[in-house]
């Protein structure tokens, strides 16, 4: 059978109450039932002891000196806490007994060789009996002397204890499993609600959170948990609705340039000169447009890790002459001065062409901000064992909250909007991803004004 | 009719102002939102168009500043964002319209016409006296015979008989049918006049542009 947990608990509970109780129980049954018959046991010793004071042994007859005392009330009737007493020689024959006996006679055990007390019964009525061993100055014994007192009260007594025992167990283990129950469920409720609202929360409402309790318990402590996941979780999904809107709205925005362009060109007759400018505007747009999509499909695929870096030794070097002849075109656009000495070789291990990417996308951004003129300087150091390629520039730079979020897809940065820089903010989201697929760290340092600072290292 | 275009994306801004000036519209660009209420702020624009997401103040933010600044210019959104939430929002902050990125030029010009009526009713056929301009087809005819007019005189008569019967100060001219890069020398305003009733004269009899000596001109009903 499958328990909930609530049923559990008061299942556990109900079972280890149970054990007690019936210990408890058990204790009070027996103690009671002792004391009973330690009473009994005491009484019956003090009337045997006296019989046996007052019995002298005479050529193997059992003489009772004191007369009265055996013709007491207690031996001659049956109705008020009668004591009987018989005495019996050794074969077992009965040689006296007390008047209250009339034609019945109390049990004797030959075995029973010590005085001990038994239960037994006289014509069907439950007695407490004693059997004392009578014996001569020598140690040879002469017959016994068998005293008995009805126990019939005393069972009543006893079973109504256990009666009322068992009775009030089966009781108490009967209510205690409601109100553990009750009390069981209070307690798991607000597991319950914690289980209610989580079922609640999909996609469309992961806003919404779980009340914390007011006391700093484990739910307190589950809850808290499961909201700190749903924070997680719904600021990966935020990032990722933003990332679709952003890459939608990137893609629809040359398509509306292109689009609204074309348009206004098709109202009316126009020089063939405008006609050219126009078209060579929209295929810019259309080569815009097809850049972001490569870099968008580069992302994806690093992301959904199909991808591998092979990692190599590699002529680091090389790399970047390599990435600065691919941006030479720019770099000579804006009169740019690239230094970079290669008079020390450098080999590092990471993907050759993952590097090159790397590496023309930081350059690339050295390139954009820099005004006309200026200077990029890359440098390859050695820092603690780990070669550390810098890539420096003078350009418009940025504030340290930017530097932060330059990585993430489609940020940029104010200063780049407002400066009219071409760029749609996904390449060093690229290089972010190509970096952590080759453990290979990156730093950046900038200053508004004064420019940027890229530390790639390996 | 003096337009601000409020946009970040320097393509779309190029075509909306290429597009809209050949509509005889004047038109001005800001690039960001600061701007873009600056410009607002300081000249009689009659229309603007607003990006919603652009640098600096957000276009919700420009639109409500510049209805908090009591203006009542008719503001068309023209935006990428395209959920009903966003419309109700863009519109319940003080925006007259809302068009959707990417949009049909035709369409945007429909619903900036839309926003220029006259409280009369007035469609897209203005006219005065023996002249009508139909707006949408750009044709201006003068006694139903077809007048060929360039842009700034064809923008020029529409202003005119948009506020006839009242007077039109040189300075609300130039600011109304000349963009921001124009100079303030209010001199040019009588060359077009000389222009336009030079094209028109020719076919009607009676001088329905006249001149307020000292403050600008005025067209009358005749």
């Amino acid at each position: 059978m499958q328990f909930n947990l609530r049923n559990r608990i008061s299942f556990f509970y109900l079972v280890t109450t149970g054990i007690l109780f019936g210990l408890v129980f058990f204790v009070i049954y027996f103690s009671v039932r002792e004391t009973v018959y330690r009473h009994m046991d005491q009484d019956l010793d003090a009337e045997s002891n006296e019989v046996e004071k007052n019995l002298v042994v005479l050529n193997d007859q059992f003489i009772i000196t004191n007369a009265f005392e055996w013709n007491e009330r207690e031996h001659g009737q049956i109705e008020v806490n009668p004591v009987f007493i018989q005495i019996v020689d050794t074969t077992g024959k009965v040689i006296k007994k007390t008047g209250n006996l009339l034609a019945g006679q109390l049990n004797f055990d030959y075995n029973l060789k010590s005085k001990i007390y038994f239960n037994s019964s006289l014509s069907g009525s439950p007695i407490r009996q004693v059997q004392l061993p009578i014996k001569n100055p020598l140690g040879t014994t002469l017959g016994y002397i068998v005293a008995a007192m009805p126990l019939e009260e005393s069972s009543i007594v006893l079973q109504n204890l256990f009666v009322i025992l068992m009775t009030t167990y089966w009781l108490v283990l009967f209510v205690l499993f409601y109100i553990t129950r009750f009390i069981a469920g209070k307690s798991i409720s607000p597991i319950n609600k914690v289980i209610e609202i989580s079922e609640r929360i999909t996609k469309e409402n992961l806003d919404e959170r779980i009340e914390l309790p007011s006391h700093k318990d484990e739910i307190y402590k589950l809850t808290s948990t499961i909201n700190n996941l749903l924070n997680r979780l719904e600021d990966a999904v935020l990032r990722e609705k933003q990332f679709t809107s952003d890459a939608s709205h990137e893609l629809r925005t040359p398509l509306a340039v292109i689009k609204g362009t074309l348009e206004v060109l098709i109202r009316k007759p126009r020089s063939v000169e405008d006609y050219e400018n126009k078209i060579k505007y929209c295929i810019n747009e259309v080569d815009r447009m097809s850049t972001l999509i490569d870099q968008l499909l580069m992302l994806a695929r690093s992301e959904s890790g199909k991808i591998t870096p092979v990692i190599g030794m590699i002529d680091l070097n090389k790399c970047v002459q390599s990435s600065i002849q691919r941006m030479w075109k720019y770099i000579d656009e804006k009169k740019l001065i690239v230094s970079f000495d290669d008079s020390k070789k450098n080999f590092v291990s990471a993907d050759s062409s993952m590097t090159e990417t790397i590496l023309e996308n930081i350059l690339s951004n050295a390139v954009k901000y820099s005004p006309e003129g200026n200077e990029i300087q890359i440098k390859i150091d050695s820092i603690n064992g780990k070669t550390v390629c810098k890539i420096k520039d003078f350009g418009i730079g940025m504030t340290h909250e930017h530097t932060l979020k330059i990585f993430d897809r489609f940020y940029r940065g104010d200063e780049s909007r407002n400066f009219q820089v071409e760029g749609n903010g996904i390449g060093l989201a690229i290089v972010k991803k190509l970096a952590d697929l080759q453990n290979i760290s990156l730093e950046i340092s900038s200053e508004v004004g004064k420019g940027t600072e890229f530390k790639i290292i390996f | 009719m003096r337009i601000l275009v409020v946009e970040d994306e320097p393509g779309i801004a190029n075509f909306l102002r290429d597009g809209l000036t050949e509509e005889s519209f004047a038109v001005d660009v800001a690039e960001n939102g600061n701007k873009g209420f600056e410009l607002a702020s300081t000249n009689d624009y009659d229309l603007v168009l607003l990006d919603w997401m652009i640098p600096g103040l957000s276009g919700i933010e420009v639109c409500r500043q510049i209805r908090k600044s009591n203006s009542l210019v008719p503001i068309i959104f023209l935006t990428a964002k395209d959920t009903v939430s966003d419309t109700v929002f863009g519109l319940e902050a003080g925006a007259n319209d809302y068009i959707r990125k990417p949009f049909q030029f035709e369409e945007l010009l429909a619903r900036i016409r839309v926003q220029l009526r006259t409280k009369e009713g007035e469609q897209n056929i203005l006219s005065l006296g023996s002249i009508t301009m139909n707006l949408g087809t750009h044709q201006v005819f003068s006694n139903s015979k077809e007048v060929e007019l360039t842009q700034k005189e064809f923008a020029l008569l529409e202003y005119l008989i948009r506020n006839k019967n009242k007077v039109c100060t040189r300075t609300r001219i130039i600011e109304h049918v000349w963009d921001i890069h124009f100079d303030a020398d209010t001199s040019v305003i009588d060359v077009y006049i000389n222009f336009l009733r030079k094209k028109l004269h020719d076919v009607s009899a009676k001088s329905f542009i006249s001149t307020v000596r000292g403050v600008g001109y005025i067209a009358r009903d005749l």
